[in-house]
């Protein structure tokens, strides 16, 4: 009896497991959601608290922004009618919102709830990461229910492009306002709108399992028309070498901002027959060596010169970043409409290093390393540990550099140690650094002399740098309107951080991207923006 | 007898509140702090970063910090992440479950597998499988499980496309969509199919542990004097090995598995990174790397919590199972 009850039981179990497997196979393939993959784990959907690119991704299909930056780098209105009109004097901007944009439950987005935003951003003792461009407002007038004026304390170029970005999403004031007075005027980067956010963009929030998954599916109302993909899973897959072997069977559609060192196996993918495509386009990232000017050893242009000299960049990007970089002479990368193509290069050179050494008046000592008054040419590059391209950066500069006569240490830090006790306490001689440049050419907090932060703690000019052509520069560049003369202002900046190399300038990087062959409108997004811009765009084939 | 369980629960508070203390100093003495991440970021004046050390109380000296954590936590309030701004508890409780399912689940793999492995091992001694036995064990202690990770996923996922290569289940999973007959069995393999990879990888190390130290603990048992008896009064072997050995061969082991227990609740750090598995491990990692000190206090202490009350259980338990033992406070 037994036997016969245990053989019954087997027999129903296979046969469970044999239909399971074919319902699953004759799912109708479009019930299949489209699988973002990304790697850190995201920590707020409020896009009042948000800071990370990843989070910037999802938001993107919750929320909208005013106004959108596109794959062309062109500013184009989004919730608004048009692009805001500026006043005579640069101060005042006049916003018109669409009509009839909905939120995911059904009310109205209005001039309120933009204002409500920007007063939930300045709300007093929040987690707000940055408040910079919000500060700069003087004074917010709504003029009907879709109008509204905003008034700046003083003229600024570069404040309307952080629109277009995660920080600036418009939330719900119906929704967002009672949790404000309950948590004693105070919103938490972690209550229940983070968890469970409602915004007017593509598509409504499904769900969310912390380290696991974020699953969005398409909004009906949504401004636009409904987009074309019913569902859109986030996942995160922390490990990239399973990220790309994930890749390969289909478990993941989207591999956003491939490791460099991927990128020619995920192009063998596609020569295999993997219906794939593979985005390969510049990015506003860049990498760079970062001199600490402050000691004396650094403090001589001719040994920061030479040491540009003697690094190979050229077969750096080769070796390491299978070469999808491009060799960087100074801060603004290719793409930017100021970007002068006209610098002094740094060509490997190693014979005119040492030469250059020696005009300075450094002599080589008997220990076979430079020395100049007692200064001798030794010190130490630090990166955060796990990086494999910036290690790579440091065996490579180590070895070029003590062939001509530098002593040279390796130190890394775990990342919290390295920003912050080594790079914020100053404690570096040498430090490699990754860094995002904005669309606009503006970069006050790296070069000019008062953003030195041993002065009054603010800035991020770690360098020392300290020049006061720059100074001038930075400022007129900041004041200046028309783009034809800003253009000549940071042609000039760059020309001159490429004589004066603060940084040794390594290169700008190019972000990979593979997406499936059938999705359609994808159009990879350099800013900040990211590359989940247009998702409202996207088709599936 | 209540005297003594009084001692030792006294005894245990205070070991509770030096391991806090020790915890926070170190935490403490790491460089960078929890406003490293925010270092960097070219967008953030001095300003902002005031108002956010104020707000998360960052601003105060850390003997102010503890003694404020120490009150709240005695409260019950374990604090709030800086990562995500929750309730340290919310962030724990939510990892807690995927965690538990994948180590007992690797933990009773680990004791179907060991156990009759180094049972056999015993009682063939130097046979080519004991020999074989061995050799895999030394395999299992030393394949870094990163590695053996990777390996599993090529072979089940990429090659032969059986199991998912990560993750804890199919997101859009829905057993609606199957017949109410099948949808239990459904259910179960959707279950089992995430669960498969990960566990194996975590019970390698123990299976390998443990069948080497079933073996020599059985080998010690049976070398005994009332083994022998037994034998020589005409026991048949199979009666002898798993009726008057295997019993008392166990109880080391168990105590061995007793002292693994605990990381039952820490996660399994670099098998969640691998397999994408959503556990306490992983949250470890994060809160260390961002030095979110309240969510690092916050495992350590109910960690530290776990292992006094399981010892302080286990010897209770164990004066009372074995009369031997006399319970010395």
């Amino acid at each position: 009896m037994f036997r016969r009850i245990l053989a019954l039981l087997l027999v129903l179990v296979m046969v469970a497991l044999f239909t399971a497997s074919c319902g699953q196979s004759s799912k109708p393939q479009s019930a299949e959601p489209l699988v973002w993959g990304m790697h850190t784990d995201i920590e707020t959907l409020n896009p009042i608290f948000t800071e990370s690119a990843n989070e910037a991704n999802i938001l993107n299909a919750i929320f909208s922004t005013l106004i959108k930056v596109n794959d062309e780098l062109e500013f184009e209105p989004y919730l608004l009618e048009e692009m805001p009109v500026v006043s005579q004097d640069g101060l005042t901007y006049q916003f018109k919102l669409r009509e009839g944009i909905k939120f995911h439950d059904g009310v109205e987005l209005t001039a309120e709830d933009v204002k409500f935003t920007y007063e939930m951003k300045m709300a007093e003792k929040n987690a707000v990461p940055s408040r910079l461009r919000w500060e700069r407002i003087a004074n917010f007038e709504i003029i009907d229910k879709y109008t509204f004026y905003i008034t700046l304390k003083e003229p600024d170029i570069t404040w309307l492009e952080g629109w277009a970005y995660a920080e600036s999403m418009i939330v719900p004031k119906h929704i967002l306002e009672a949790e404000f007075i309950q948590g004693g005027n105070e919103l938490s980067k972690g209550g229940n709108f983070s968890r469970k956010p409602i915004g007017s963009g593509p598509y409504r929030f499904v769900e969310w399992k912390a380290n696991e998954f974020v699953m969005l599916e398409a909004f009906t109302d949504y401004f636009r028309g409904k987009p074309q993909i019913e569902k859109i899973v986030f996942k995160v897959v922390p490990d990239l070498n399973t990220m790309l072997a994930r890749f390969s069977i289909g478990e993941i559609d989207i591999y956003d901002r491939a490791a460099p060192d991927h990128y020619r196996q995920l192009l063998k993918l596609q020569e295999d027959g993997m219906p794939i495509e593979v985005h390969n386009f510049p990015s506003f990232m860049s990498m760079n060596a970062i001199f600490n000017m402050r000691l004396p050893v650094f403090q001589d242009r001719a040994v920061r010169q030479a040491l540009n000299y003697a690094f190979p960049k050229e077969r750096f990007i080769d070796v390491v970043l299978d070469g999808v970089a491009t060799v960087a002479h100074a801060d603004t990368p290719p793409m930017s409409w100021a970007y002068n193509p006209n610098l002094k290069e740094y060509e490997h050179n190693p014979e005119k290093a040492v030469q250059l050494l020696r005009e300075a008046g450094w002599k080589l000592g008997e220990d076979g390393v430079f020395a100049k008054n007692g200064v001798r040419l030794s010190f130490t590059i630090n990166t955060n540990t796990g990086n494999p391209v910036r290690e790579a950066f440091q065996e490579i500069a180590k070895q070029e550099w003590e062939a001509i006569g530098a002593e040279v240490f390796i130190q890394n830090y775990e990342a919290a140690t390295l920003f912050g006790d080594i790079l914020r306490n100053l404690k570096f001689d040498m430090i490699v650094l990754g860094s995002a440049a904005g669309i606009d050419p503006d970069s006050k907090t790296l070069w000019h002399s008062s953003q030195r932060p041993e002065l009054y703690g603010t800035g991020q000019n770690f360098a020392g740098f300290s020049n006061q052509r720059i100074d001038e520069l930075l400022e007129a560049g900041l004041k200046e309107t028309s783009q034809e003369a800003r253009v000549a202002i940071y042609h000039e900046v760059q020309q001159i951080l490429s004589q004066e190399v603060p940084y040794l300038f390594i290169c700008f990087f190019n972000s990979i991207t593979a997406v499936p062959a059938n999705l359609e409108n994808f159009r990879p997004n350099p800013t900040l923006a990211g590359n989940a811009w247009n998702i409202f765009e996207w088709k599936l084939n | 007898m209540a005297n003594r369980f009084l001692r030792r629960f006294a005894t245990l508070l205070l070991s509770l509140l030096v391991i806090s203390l020790l915890s926070f100093t170190l935490i403490e003495l790491s460089p960078g702090g929890a406003m490293a991440r925010y270092v960097e970021n070219p967008k953030m004046s001095e300003a902002d970063r005031a108002r956010i050390a104020e707000r998360f109380g960052l601003d105060k000296p850390a003997p102010v910090r503890y003694f404020i954590w120490l009150r709240n936590t005695l409260q019950g309030d374990l604090g709030i992440s800086f990562m995500t701004g929750r309730p340290v508890l919310t962030e724990i409780l939510e990892r807690l479950p995927a965690t538990l399912k994948l180590m007992t689940v690797s933990f009773f793999i680990s004791i179907i597998v060991a156990i009759p492995i180094g049972i056999y091992s015993a009682t063939h001694r130097h046979s080519l499988a004991d020999n074989l036995a061995s050799a895999c064990s030394f395999l299992g202690l030393s394949l870094p499980s990163f590695w053996f990770g990777l390996l599993l996923i090529y072979l089940f996922s990429i090659w032969l496309g059986w199991l998912p290569a990560g993750g804890m289940i199919t997101p859009w999973f829905d057993p609606a969509a199957y017949p109410l007959l099948i949808r239990p069995f459904v259910i179960f393999w959707e279950h089992t199919r995430y669960l498969l990879m990960p566990a194996i990888v975590l019970s390698l190390s123990n299976i390998s542990s443990w069948s080497r130290y079933m073996r020599s603990s059985l080998l010690d048992v049976i070398s005994q004097n009332y083994i022998r008896t037994a034998r020589a009064n005409g026991v048949p072997e199979r009666k002898v090995v798993y009726k008057y050995a295997l019993r008392n061969a166990l109880t080391p082991l168990v105590t061995l598995m007793g002292l693994d227990l605990p990381v039952f609740f820490a996660g399994a750090v670099v098998t969640e990174q691998i397999f994408a598995w959503p556990g306490m491990g992983r949250l470890f990692i994060s809160a260390a790397g961002n030095r979110d000190y309240q969510v690092l206090m916050g495992i350590t202490m109910i960690t530290a919590v776990l292992v006094l009350l399981g010892n302080l259980l286990a010897d209770l338990l164990y004066s009372i199972l074995n009369p031997r033992v006399t319970y010395e406070g």
